[in-house]
């Protein structure tokens, strides 16, 4: 790989696909407070729902889904690059599961009556996000360029591998201890409305989410520039 | 007649190999791990620091939860199963940690990787000697649980004793990759167990959930589903862990 | 049937402050990250100046 030159710098200018997310998800949040019915049974707080949601299915299917993927990938080709996808993925998602963790038993305290029960999702998203914690603290933990990417990858595919563990787990222990009869909170069948602007969230969400792995990745890769120059002094 | 007083009687050429053979070829898979495995036990029963260490952990905590409940609201019972999978976690690592600070010394590690042997043989021949060290610090522990909980013995004890081995295969198997992974970074105490208790819950709530039963004299079948999720999960990641480590181990 | 909503706009608004407080949060650390970066980038010395190439070998010393 070259050394890079000037031309490499990075310029300043503000990611404009983090904006456009930014900017899509208020207006995806202007649009769920003040532009959907209210929800009969459970009242205003279910409109945390659109938060949390697309952030749930973000984090899980595609940013663990991405790291899961480029960790095993890693672990064939050995590109770099792979490796910044994964410590990109690894901390995005962790953002995203962290929103899913505190806006979960927010709404859940309104719904279930308690802040915590162990309902499955919010289970195996606990349970990512230590690992993912893990990942990034064992990553900051390793000098060492590629003993780094190999660990990491070794311990996103690992991941992978507990994930069904836990689900059975998980599943196992509540068909034993039912919890209490609580109002779906999800329910499949939305009035019109309310789906559209899931979905408008769901985009948002997802364009928030391609805008922060950019720059996150980017910076990656900048940094990984700067320190083989340094190196070279 | 004189040649052969020099360079000894000419090597016949047969199928079994001469013992000058057996002993300048590289060790087989199993014997590699054998012997791996047995010079860790034999360090460890000679300095016993991890076994002490994970012994008085667990034991400490056995009679150190007695005070920390109210009998009288909660039976021993419904409480120890729980327990005494908590402990033999949290011993576990202390064991694992102790039991890979052994290599750091004089770099021992780069003689061992250096050996022609397969990486998933050190693999094996550490992961056995972490087994030996948790099940001898179970075969004191559970005992001694049984009887500071008052606790029917003779029933579950053999039971026990197998989802001991079935817990401490999963235990172990994820312990000794973190453990070699870790062992060389910052903060390595912290990091083990961050890394590896996640990877544990399967395996401790199987083996909590099935002592329940068993010591609750349920049917058979509720604690087989619990075993064979153990099992499979032992399964699946010795030979995950084994393929992980020939990437960890490649220097 | 008459259902009750029940009052509990503090909690929503409680969560969207809270997810939004963590992902502006993020997003202001990934960018005070990259300035930093280009910080250390400019602090960086020049890259030396490739000493020139020694002539080739004369055929006849």
């Amino acid at each position: 790989m070259s050394l890079t030159t000037s031309t490499a710098r990075p310029t300043r200018t503000i990611d404009g696909l983090l904006l456009a997310g930014l900017f899509a998800v208020a207006g995806a949040v202007t649009r769920a407070i003040w532009f959907t019915p209210v929800e009969l049974r459970q009242g205003l707080a279910q409109k945390i729902f659109y938060v949390h949601v697309p952030s749930a299915f973000i984090a899980l299917y595609i940013a663990f889904g991405l790291l899961a993927v480029s960790s095993a990938l890693y672990l064939w080709l050995r590109d770099p690059r792979l490796d910044r996808m994964a410590e990109s993925a690894a901390e995005v998602g962790l953002v995203y599961m962290s929103v899913v963790l505190l806006t979960g038993p927010i709404w859940g305290k309104t719904v279930w009556g308690t802040w915590w029960t162990w309902d499955a999702r919010l289970t195996l998203t606990l349970f990512l996000w230590f690992v993912v914690l893990g990942l990034l603290l064992l990553r900051q933990s390793i000098e060492e360029r590629s003993m780094r990417a190999r660990y990491s990858a070794v311990l996103g595919l690992l991941a992978a591998i507990l994930v069904p563990f836990i689900h059975i787990s998980v599943y196992l222990f509540r068909t034993l201890h039912p919890r209490p009869i609580v109002l779906k909170p999800s329910a499949p069948s939305l009035p019109g409305s309310m789906l559209t602007t899931l979905l408008i969230s769901f985009a948002a969400f997802l364009l928030l989410f391609v805008g922060l792995m950019r720059v996150r990745y980017r910076y990656a890769t900048e940094r990984d520039e700067l320190l083989a120059a340094e190196g070279m002094e | 007649m004189s040649a052969d007083l020099i360079t000894g009687p000419a090597v016949v050429a047969t199928d079994t190999p001469t013992r000058e053979e057996r002993r300048l070829s590289p060790p087989s898979f199993v014997s590699a791990a054998w012997l791996i495995a047995r010079k860790d036990m034999i360090v460890e029963l000679r300095t016993r620091t991890a076994l002490l260490a994970a012994l008085a952990l667990s034991l400490l905590s056995i009679v150190i939860f007695n005070f920390a409940w109210d009998p009288t609201a909660v039976a021993a019972i419904d409480l120890a199963p729980g327990l005494l999978w908590v402990i033999f976690t949290f011993s576990g690592l202390l064991g694992l940690h102790r039991a890979f600070g052994v290599e750091q010394a004089d770099r021992a590690m780069d003689a061992l990787l250096g050996a022609p042997i397969p990486r998933t043989a050190i693999y094996a021949g550490k992961a056995i000697g972490n087994l030996a060290l948790v099940l001898l610090v179970q075969l004191v522990s559970i005992p001694a649980a049984l009887v500071v909980y008052n606790l029917e013995i003779a029933r579950v004890i053999i039971p026990l004793g197998g989802i001991a081995l079935l817990a401490g295969i999963g235990l172990v198997a994820v312990g000794t990759l973190f453990g070699a992974m870790t062992t060389s970074t910052r903060a390595s105490e912290l990091l083990l167990p961050v890394l590896a208790l996640p990877f544990f819950v399967p395996v401790v709530t199987a083996a909590a959930q099935a002592t329940a039963r068993l010591m609750g004299g349920r049917p058979v079948d509720e604690t087989i589903g619990w075993l064979k999720l153990l099992a499979a999960y032992d399964i699946i990641f010795v030979v995950a862990c084994a393929f992980a480590y020939t990437v960890v181990a490649d220097e | 049937m008459n259902v009750v909503t029940p009052a509990n706009g503090e909690f929503m608004v409680a969560g969207y402050i809270v997810a939004g407080i963590v992902y502006l949060g993020y997003t202001l650390l990934l960018l005070r990250r990259q300035r930093a970066l280009e910080r250390r980038w400019r602090t960086l010395p020049p890259p030396p100046a490739r000493p020139a190439a020694p002539p080739p070998p004369d055929a006849a010393a």
